[in-house]
């Protein structure tokens, strides 16, 4: 066995050595912030009762339901009864013989339509 | 938890963890009590905002971080020198803990144990926070992340180099003192 063998040996066997250690160290610190505190004395008696007594036992949360106006459903509503009796008067009056009294009559009647089936549908959403 | 009375186990079933947790994170039984009891009153005021059972330990974690940050800044602003677990008596305690165990050996160990919670207290506070979730509270990746609201990938940045630091600054301290690295475990 030549010297230089020997020395690469003894080489290995201290970065072997160091490494073993460095691990072992790695381990004894993990092992102390693995380990759990004793805290069972610091924790005083009735300590949850206590902290619970400082609670307000009527401040339960409360939800209030904001109200929503009704204010666009009053105005449609409106609406429709006013377009409703004009076209009816428009109607007694035989308007729709002209062009140009059929066209206000289908006129009216569409923006009937339309306000109708806009309330008929907001009606269901809103329950 | 709408009752009282639902809220007093709450705090009887988390209180050992909120304890040990501002315990390791402050580095002192100073106010203990105080911070704890206003983790749980901070707890009771987000009841509302409370999206299920499943997130009250989570929850709570981020409360207690806050909390403990909150003690950093005060301890700061007040300049005053931190009291540290090994200044704070239970001396005897601890070396009475095992007494079938050669004393020198336990004298060892404890003087070891101080020297982690120093260097642990010489972190930054979020690397603190993370080895002390990870390997103490054995919270995984996940559930640090949560309670932090960080990315997975940060908690694993600050887990590594905490854990780097604390090994190198161990090493330096025991090399400035001539001691050997770690007890003798036998």
């Amino acid at each position: 066995m030549s010297g230089d063998e020997v020395r690469w040996d003894h080489d290995d066997e201290l970065m072997l050595a160091k490494e073993r250690k460095d691990r072992e160290f790695d381990a004894q610190i993990i092992g102390e912030l693995e380990r759990v505190p004793e805290i069972s004395a610091m924790i005083p008696v009735e300590f949850a009762a206590r902290v619970a007594a400082k609670v307000p036992a009527k401040s339960r949360p409360t939800f209030v339901r904001a109200r929503s106006t009704q204010y666009g459903r009053a105005a449609m509503g409106v609406s429709l009864v006013v377009l409703f009796v004009a076209l009816a008067v428009l109607a007694a009056r035989g308007v729709g013989s002209s062009m140009f009294g059929l066209a206000v009559e289908w006129t009216l009647g569409l923006q009937f339509l339309a306000i109708a089936v806009w309330m008929g549908s907001s009606r269901g959403r809103s329950h | 938890m709408s009752t009282d009375l639902s809220f007093e186990q709450v705090v009887g079933e988390h209180q050992a963890m909120v304890f040990r947790t501002l315990y390791r994170l402050t580095g002192s039984r100073e106010h203990l009590e105080d911070l704890a009891q206003e983790v749980f009153l901070r707890l009771y005021k987000s009841l509302p905002n409370f999206r299920g059972e499943s997130l009250v330990t989570t929850y709570l974690y981020r409360i207690t971080v806050n909390v403990a940050q909150n003690e950093w800044k005060r301890r700061r602003r007040t300049d005053r020198p931190l009291v540290s677990i090994s200044e704070e008596g239970s001396a005897w305690e601890d070396r009475l803990e095992h007494p079938d165990r050669n004393a020198e050996q336990q004298m060892e160990e404890r003087e070891f144990r101080l020297r982690v919670e120093e260097q642990l207290q010489g972190l930054s506070g979020i690397e603190r926070t993370v080895l002390v979730l990870y390997h103490q509270e054995e919270r995984s990746y996940e559930q640090i992340a949560a309670a932090l609201g960080m990315p997975i990938g940060t908690i694993r940045t600050h887990l590594h180099r905490g854990r780097k630091k604390l090994r190198e600054r161990l090493q330096e301290q025991t090399e400035r003192e001539g001691r050997s690295p770690c007890p003798v475990m036998k």
